[in-house]
């Protein structure tokens, strides 16, 4: 989906100095950057800024990156973590902040309709209503099913990121699955009785 | 008992490994879900926008890695000295009373427009109109076809102001036989009539100066962050309010240029020999000199533009301001090209983008005045 992995060619260039090595790194991972960031905030200003900073950190220590990483991973995590600093430092900033949601955490999730891998009508209707219940998810859950089956990581990665054990992120994963069927059979049957 | 080990065993490999029937099916719509999620896309011109102010970040920082510990000193020791720097900034010079008309007059106007110190306003319907000062400030010929009158008061406090939009361009010759050019999109603010010890003009844009030569009566070019201080000679400034830099280019003679930044320690200023290029950017505080072909930086002023090797970005703002149009690119690899030959301001614009297309091998698309590089 969002797997675009021109290598780690590009970013050796760039660590080298390359400037048009910098630029095809803008051109290849902007993109992803910001629809990671909107999933995280609402804020479409905050998430660019974020992007600029990170760019700009990655141009200035570029001397002193490693060679041998997995690139997306690495501007992923980063990313995160400066949202979370923005995220916070806007939260302290806004004196309504002590009502609202004061952890930084992912947005829900929505089907997206239009999109050209789902055609039967019934499989649309099931996708909307699993996106209701993992809505429902705890927070730490729903990001780790975000990052695990949309952003393609993998559990080191994951817990990494997100600062938890590799067995904690798997315990998370399974967790999830089990209370999902638990709420979709009970939702089925309530279907079910609604239709008798 | 069978559940842990369950747990410990299926989930190592991948998550689908020994679940059940439905367990699983709930994996493969969640991971069908997780793939067509709903996301807010960055539309190309934000992405685009954004790439830019990253460029520009690193250009501001790569010019000043070694002055910041600098920097860093003489910000703490300016703050002891607030008081100081407050005496500083009190004193009001005739630059910033010019600075301060400037800022008052409308800046939104289809036609290059004149305003007086009675505060009348002459419209200039020429796509390259000609005033020129005579009588002591009070006649003003323009454009060799209208004669305009105004009454000259003998203080010099009161100012003439010559606004020129995007798409137009004006010469000027001041009372003591200055011309200026004045190129899109600039504006410039002047007496009427010189008197007392000096002669000071404010600029906001660009302009080519021709200075009539009176060593008793230094000429001053104001601009928001330079003072350049002339003899009597040939050169061009670029101060247009949406550049990084302020430049000067000397042609001929030599002038000074002065930062208007104060700084209580040293006051950044150079003298310049003909042929070379002063770039200020203020928001480093940086004074750099080049020598330099004058001729790429002032054949605006005959009508035509020369590049070597230019970035296709800086064209194309020249152009948009020149023609009052929307030019830009919409392509990654655009931005690396650079173009090399002349460009003909008396053609219109589809003509001279034509020429860029041809030896650059891009191509453009047009809708109403807007037009993209691909």
């Amino acid at each position: 989906m969002t797997d675009i992995d021109p290598g780690n060619d590009l970013w050796e260039r760039f660590i080298s100095g390359s400037s048009s090595a910098f630029s095809e790194l803008y051109d290849a991972y902007t993109d992803v950057l910001y629809k990671f960031g909107m999933r995280y905030s609402a804020d479409s200003d905050l998430v660019k800024d974020c992007i600029h900073d990170l760019f700009i950190d990655l141009h200035s220590y570029r001397g002193s990156l490693a060679k041998e990483v997995n690139v997306k991973f690495y501007l992923l995590k980063s990313f995160r973590r400066k949202l979370h600093a923005a995220h916070r430092k806007s939260s302290l900033l806004n004196f309504n902040s002590w009502q609202a949601e004061e952890t930084f955490g992912i947005n829900a999730f929505a089907f997206s309709a239009e999109h050209e891998i789902i055609v039967d009508e019934k499989q649309r209707e099931m996708l909307d209503h699993l996106a209701l219940e993992i809505n429902q998810l705890p927070e730490r859950q729903r990001e780790i099913l975000y990052l695990r089956f949309n952003q393609d990581l993998d559990y080191e990665e994951i817990a990494s990121m997100m600062q938890i054990s590799v067995p904690t992120c798997r315990t998370f994963i399974y967790r999830a699955l089990k209370q999902l069927r638990g709420k979709l059979e009970f939702s089925s049957i309530a279907l079910f009785l609604y239709w008798v | 008992m069978k559940r842990r080990l369950r747990k410990h065993e299926d989930l190592h490999e991948s998550e689908s490994a020994g679940l059940t029937e439905d367990e699983q099916k709930i994996l493969a719509n969640t991971k069908i879900l997780m793939h067509s999620l709903r996301e807010e896309a960055l539309p190309v011109a934000e992405k685009e926008a954004l790439r830019m102010r990253v460029q520009e970040t690193i250009a501001q920082k790569s010019e000043r890695p070694v002055r910041s510990i600098w920097l860093a000193v003489a910000a703490s020791l300016a703050l002891l000295m607030v008081v100081g720097a407050g005496f500083l900034l009190m004193q009001k010079n005739k630059g910033s009373a010019m600075e301060e008309v400037a800022s008052k007059i409308q800046a939104d106007t289809e036609e290059t427009r004149l305003q007086l110190a009675d505060k009348r306003i002459i419209h200039l319907s020429e796509q390259n109109s000609d005033l020129i000062y005579e009588q002591n400030g009070s006649r003003i010929q323009i454009d060799s076809s209208s004669v305009v009158e105004q009454q000259v008061a003998e203080s010099e406090e009161e100012f003439n102001t010559l606004t020129v939009p995007y798409g137009k361009r004006s010469t000027i010759t001041l009372i003591d036989g200055t011309k200026i050019w004045l190129n899109s999109g600039s504006r410039l603010v002047y007496p009427a009539q010189f008197d007392g010890d000096t002669r000071e003009v404010y600029l906001e844009g660009q302009a080519y100066f021709s200075v009539s030569h009176a060593a008793e009566r230094p000429f001053y070019v104001h601009t928001k962050n330079i003072k350049v201080q002339v003899l009597g000679t040939e050169f061009d400034v670029s101060a247009y309010d949406d550049d990084q830099q302020t430049a000067a280019v000397l042609v001929k003679g030599s002038i000074e240029l002065t930062a208007n930044q104060k700084s209580l320690f040293n006051t950044k200023n150079k003298k310049l020999t003909p042929g070379t290029m002063a770039v200020y950017n203020a928001a480093t505080d940086d004074l750099q000199t080049a020598g330099v072909d004058v001729e790429p930086y002032i054949s605006w002023k005959e009508g035509y533009l020369i590049f070597k090797k230019a970035p296709l970005r800086d064209i194309l703002k020249k152009l948009s301001r020149y023609y009052k149009a929307d030019i830009s690119l919409g392509s990654a690899e655009a931005k690396h090209v650079t173009f090399s030959g002349t460009l003909d301001l008396q053609d219109d614009l589809a003509m001279v983008l034509d020429v860029i297309s041809v030896s650059t091998s891009l191509k453009y698309q047009q809708t109403e005045r807007r037009f993209i590089f691909r």
